[in-house]
């Protein structure tokens, strides 16, 4: 299968559509890189979505970007991965590409003199800012392997808001409470509706937290910080539930990914894999790699092997658990193949899971049929997720005490 | 109703519900006049708690019905006893519905919590005869269920003539524990049927790691493909014990 995509790639360089894709993904790709434009002079003007990224190299002293579009205008989807799926994979990279970093360093336990910079980041509304460069921004993209795709960047000395920012109303009680624990107000935010990805960019300015305890979170780890937070105390409701009755099982396929649910009687556990074909982001081998992660009734203490997408699942996960007033057993699967090799950012990830679980779930009554049907669904073989798979195993093999309680 | 209890040692009385919480997060005791009981299934309805503390056990003991259900949420019941003290003793008094937990050390101190109802079943003691019997520490069924961990999700106890095995394999590996009675490392050993059944280690490590504290003994009973039985004698009288259903392996 490997040898036989990498070929045909090799075959076709983008110009005879071999793998039947409209567009070739190789070149979406440098296309929307080419495109990134550098803005001519040092000053730059736009609607910030907002957008602003705080890195982790040099911790604790690191970059921060607010970020902005050269033009002015309602930028704010694109800073709203929550909106990005009924886009395109090239629509997505055009608009992040273009979006210009202005870096300023800061020490994440001095977030004074950024109030600025906070106040942005929170808005629900985008702001038109002034960024002025030192130097005119590299023609660079960064590509994050948590945080979506960014544009060029240049140190930055001086940025001015030409607008005020408009927090939501929860935000800004959060912003300017200082009593309040950075947990609980990630909570409180959560509940009132504030999107994952915009209590994510309030975590990482630091403007979260009981007062002297505020600090900047790099924004790679304030993604799994939220998802992580949410989903534990949505979990803790669902432990309350009452088990789902049958066998449930759900299907998405999207851009070079499959991902599959099943939901199985018994209780709240939880269990995320993922299958990298060759020729993937994190696959350059000639081997299907699959790898998982997983945890109990009583939730995990030690961070998940696979990182940011075990925690963005998880949170979808128990958002369709609570929804639908039920715990159960649930496996994630997710398949990705040859086409997929961009870093793209853990809210792909989140929302396809969200997604997944919007849909209407096909029931079967024993366990048997759902697997028969999961092996219809993936590339990989059922064989294969009956040995990786550490929930299936125990569904397969695990007896209940109810059978000498007669 | 109207119920008080006295234990003597605060820290003791943690490790019990404590141990109980591997279990459950919320369940009903029993209390009657011979004795304080609780029995409850696990959510996935896998393993079972079953625990049993004769009167004699605590240093007094007033019920004034016949029996009582004093239904506890355990993260809550846990979040007080952590506060006591060594040598703390521990007081549970119900009034109608008013439910207090007194830690008395040098300072007596008041705890309410609110008593919860739970539809609770009535659970037989599963019907299983044991061909192994083990009795060994605690610490040292809890070292080899850590080794196990690093290879595998599952473990399998093979009961043979004068050796208890446990084993661990994956692609990851493989660990062999030996113990026997010649050895040193089994107090007790007797067996009736050369035996061999895997378990959950998370259920396991669950229940061990902290049951192990409540007695430094533990007695090891299984038979080919059935439940597993647990049992730790709590210091002062009265027993702690588990059963947990099989994994039948392929």
């Amino acid at each position: 299968m490997s040898e036989r995509a990498a070929a045909l790639c090799l075959l076709c360089r983008g110009a005879k559509g071999l793998c039947g894709k409209s567009v070739c993904p190789v070149y979406a790709l440098w296309s929307a890189v080419e495109r990134v434009k550098v803005p001519k002079g040092a000053l730059v003007d736009g609607s910030s979505p907002p957008s602003v990224f705080v890195g982790r190299v040099g911790y604790p002293k690191v970059r921060v970007s607010p970020a902005v579009p050269p033009f002015v205008g309602d930028t704010r989807v694109y800073d709203e991965p929550e909106k990005w799926l009924s886009l395109g994979l090239s629509e997505i990279l055009n608009m992040r590409l273009s979006l210009i970093r202005g870096v300023v360093e800061v020490n994440v336990r001095e977030p004074r003199g950024i109030e600025d910079l906070q106040l942005l980041a929170i808005s629900s509304k985008p702001v038109e800012v002034e960024l002025r460069f030192a130097k005119p921004p590299k023609p660079r993209a960064k590509l994050d392997l948590f945080a979506p795709p960014m544009g060029p960047s240049g140190p930055v000395e001086g940025l001015r808001l030409l607008e005020d920012p408009k927090p939501p109303h929860p935000l800004e009680k959060a912003y300017y409470d200082s009593d309040l624990r950075a947990e609980d107000a990630i909570l409180n935010l959560y509940n009132s509706g504030v999107p994952v990805s915009a209590i994510q960019r309030a975590l990482s300015v630091g403007a979260l937290g009981a007062g002297h305890r505020r600090k900047l979170v790099p924004t790679r780890w304030s993604i799994t910080a939220v998802d992580d937070a949410v989903s534990r105390s949505l979990i803790d409701a669902v432990r309350g539930l009452k088990c789902v009755d049958s066998y449930l099982f759900f299907e998405r396929k999207y851009l070079d990914n499959t991902f599959v649910a099943i939901i199985a009687p018994g209780a709240w556990s939880y269990e995320w894999i993922e299958a990298w074909f060759p020729y993937t982001t994190w696959n350059p081998g000639k081997t299907v790699e699959v790898e998982g992660d997983w945890e109990g009734y009583h939730g995990r203490k030690t961070y998940a092997s696979l990182g940011g997408c075990y925690y963005a699942a998880r949170l979808a996960a128990a958002e369709y658990m609570l929804r639908e007033g039920v715990q159960g057993t649930v496996i994630l699967i997710r398949e990705i193949y040859e086409g997929f090799f961009l870093p793209i950012g853990v809210w792909f990830v989140r929302e396809n899971v969200r997604e997944l679980f919007k849909g209407v779930p096909e029931r079967y009554d024993t366990l048997s049929e759902v697997l028969q049907r999961l092996g219809r669904s993936t590339r990989l073989p059922l064989s294969v997720w009956l040995s990786k798979s550490a929930l299936l195993k125990a569904l397969v093999q695990q007896e209940r005490l109810e059978l000498w309680l007669r | 109703m109207s119920v008080r209890f006295e234990f003597q040692d605060a820290r003791d009385w943690r490790y019990l519900m404590e141990s109980l919480n591997a279990i459950v997060d919320e369940a009903s005791f029993i209390m009657d006049r011979e004795a304080l009981k609780l029995r409850a299934l696990d959510p996935s309805r896998i393993a079972m708690v079953d625990l049993h503390v004769p009167r004699e056990a605590f240093n007094t003991y007033e019920i004034e019905e016949s029996q009582v259900k004093i239904g506890v949420n355990f993260d809550d019941l846990i979040k007080v006893l952590r506060r006591a003290k060594a040598e703390d003793k521990i007081i549970f008094e119900i009034e109608g519905r008013r439910f207090r937990i007194i830690l008395a050390g040098k300072a007596e101190r008041v705890f309410s919590l609110p008593l919860i109802d739970i539809v609770g079943e009535e659970l037989p003691t599963p019907k299983v005869s044991f061909d192994v019997i083990a009795k060994m520490l605690s610490d040292t069924l809890r070292d080899s269920l850590k080794d196990a961990e690093m290879i595998s999700d599952t473990v399998r106890f093979v009961g043979e003539e004068n050796v208890l095995r446990i084993i661990a394999k994956s692609d990851k590996g493989e660990l062999e524990a030996k113990f026997s009675p010649e050895g040193g490392s089994l107090i007790e050993y007797d067996v009736r049927h050369p035996s061999a059944a895997s378990y959950s280690l998370s259920y396991l490590d669950d229940i061990v790691s902290r049951a192990y504290r409540v007695s430094e003994i533990v007695t090891v009973e299984f038979s080919t493909n059935k439940p597993l039985s647990l049992s730790f004698e709590i210091a002062g009288g009265g027993t702690l014990r588990y059963y947990l259903a099989p994994r039948l392996e392929a």
